[in-house]
């Protein structure tokens, strides 16, 4: 039976409005209004009309319903210029994502969530100190946090938005923690979102702050997590120079700003020095990292080509378009190759 | 004035500094950073003289830390602080000195050096007479494993350099010349140092992915 649900969250997706939909498919935009209000099924004719308008597979749209993302339980990283068709859209990726988790999840055993709860703690650098004890990290810079995240247990996918509006958002299904990370962006602010959005996972899981608020303590916690103090202090006992901080950031794998912006508060940098690096690094980073791949997609893409599934079989095994597919792992798994012979292979479970 | 047999380059650095201490130039550098670090400790609500009491106590704390994990004891004599070592006649004690590892420059005591000093010295470096083929007022042929060596670091704004030598006595309220100088932090080693470019020390996680 044609799922109304469905036909919206596609909607969303290629970011139309119930208007715009009906025109591009040719139907009144009354019969649009109709289905979604589950008033009307739709003739064959009028179902091709919108798949065709769509661009997504027809089974796609007589499936069961699709779990929704409450814009309310999402937490978005930019709060300013974003508007409700770019926070629907990127909302509606998510709930692709937890389709693409079920499939994945039938198929392989992925870390269980290992994220505590600090949502009493009001201090979010205390909290970030737990945070890095509790995982005992210390003080030591984090190599990759995408990895980090997967390995607690976080389902980490891309947010191919091509728009700078968007740049993270993270939610909870059940006790499984998502995060969605911008992967447009340098590999640096890329990191940040990354720490941001585990902030919310465990800041605000349970409410909490909200709006600003919420996005000022997840900046702090995210600063001090990616930059410990003690370590900062001890490599920087001072600042001589602001080559010294273009060096300095790859440590911890943060944006010079973010890391002059730390050390300004931390009074180890001065509000002059703090000056000239926000007008001399904010639009363009010098010197820039790589990219961080993950590991969990890298794997199950790897395995799964080992049973002969492309990326266009799992999008199809999945009835979505397989642009979708490309977009929710963009940039997170690399080129995956085909495994070269004799390459370690993943174990069964008995 | 003696002159001192002198260990500059990296390699040879950490050949002498293992033969007799047992420890790595980066093993030295971390105590630098302690100094250095102390010093900034200091603010403006400090007495004076705060930057360079912090710079001695964190020397010394960390110097004696690093050698009483190798087995060295805690030594104190004539109001110096010592670390010594468990066999051997061979002490060692921070100083901060107005500039280290300068080829034209012997380092000087910032607060000089008093009777006590002086006689903790000699007395030190008398050891040095009963090793085989020692001369007084000669540049050491063969490295010397034994008498009071001191930590010199100085910090003259970014400039920060430190080494580790073996004095040959007290004159004039303050070092008379050197018989063995070791460089730990050459003039504008500190930069590259202060900045770890690197995160060879970053934690690493690989989440496990296991087929059903």
């Amino acid at each position: 039976m044609f799922n109304p649900e469905r036909l919206e969250l596609a909607r969303k997706r290629r970011r139309l409005t119930a208007k715009s939909l009906a025109e591009k498919a040719g139907v009144a935009p009354v019969t649009v209004s109709r289905i979604v209000n589950r008033q009307q099924t739709p003739d064959d004719a009028t179902v091709a009309a919108l798949v065709a308008a769509l661009g997504y597979p027809r089974q796609f749209f007589f499936q069961d319903d699709i779990d929704p993302i409450d814009a309310g339980a999402a937490s978005f990283r930019s709060l300013t210029g974003m508007s409700a068709r770019e926070r629907d859209a990127a909302l509606a990726a998510g709930s692709l994502a937890f389709e693409v988790m079920d499939w994945v999840t039938d198929r392989f055993t992925l870390p269980a969530a290992d994220i505590l709860d600090l949502g009493h703690e009001r201090d979010p650098k205390s909290a970030a100190r737990m945070l890095r004890q509790y995982w005992s990290i210390g003080e030591k810079p984090i190599g990759n946090m995408i990895k980090l995240l997967e390995s607690k247990g976080v389902r980490v996918f891309s947010l191919a938005e091509d728009t700078k509006n968007v740049d993270a958002f993270s939610c909870w299904r059940n006790d499984e923690p998502f995060v969605f990370l911008n992967t447009f962006k340098s590999t640096e602010r890329s990191r940040f979102d990354a720490a941001h959005e585990l902030a919310h996972l465990v800041l605000h899981r349970h409410g909490g702050p909200s709006g600003r608020e919420a996005e000022t303590e997840a900046n702090a916690f995210a600063s001090a997590f990616l930059m410990p103090h003690a370590d900062l202090v001890s490599t920087i006992p001072y600042v001589s120079s602001l080559d010294q901080i273009v060096r300095a950031k790859k440590r911890w794998g943060v944006a010079a700003v973010a890391l002059a912006y730390r050390l300004n508060k931390l009074g180890l940098m001065t509000e002059w020095q703090y000056i000239q690096a926000n007008r001399r690094y904010r639009t363009s980073e010098p010197d820039g990292l790589p990219p961080e791949r993950s590991t969990v997609w890298q794997m199950v893409l790897q395995e799964l080509w080992r049973d002969g599934l492309s990326r266009g079989h799992i999008a199809e095994k999945l009835l979505l378009p397989e642009e979708e597919l490309e977009n929710l792992l963009f940039g997170l798994a690399g080129d995956t190759a085909p495994p070269a012979r004799g390459a370690p292979t993943l174990t069964a479970v008995k | 004035m003696i002159t001192a047999r002198i260990y500059q380059e990296e390699w040879s650095v950490d050949a002498r500094l293992a033969e007799t201490f047992g420890v790595t130039r980066q093993d030295l550098i971390t105590v630098v950073k302690e100094v250095v670090g102390a010093r900034n400790d200091a603010v403006e609500n400090d007495p004076i003289t705060a930057a360079g009491l912090f710079a001695y106590i964190h020397g010394t704390r960390n110097i004696r830390g690093l050698l009483r994990t190798k087995g060295w004891h805690l030594a104190r004599k004539d109001n110096i602080e010592l670390v010594r070592h468990p066999d051997r006649p061979l002490m060692v004690a921070y100083q901060s000195v107005d500039l280290a590892a300068s080829e034209t420059h012997l380092p000087q005591a910032i607060s000089g050096k008093g009777k006590g000093a002086e006689r903790v010295i000699d007395e030190a470096q008398m050891s040095l007479f009963s090793l085989p083929g020692f001369e007084p007022n000669a540049q050491a042929k063969a490295p010397i494993n034994t008498g009071l060596w001191h930590f010199c670091v100085s910090a003259v704004g970014d400039d920060v350099r430190a080494e580790l030598s073996l004095s040959s006595g007290v004159s004039g309220g303050n070092f008379e010349g050197f018989i063995e100088r070791i460089f730990i932090v050459n003039k504008g080693d500190w930069e590259k140092i202060v900045v770890r470019d690197d995160a060879d020390d970053a934690v690493n996680f690989e989440p496990i992915v296991v087929r059903k």
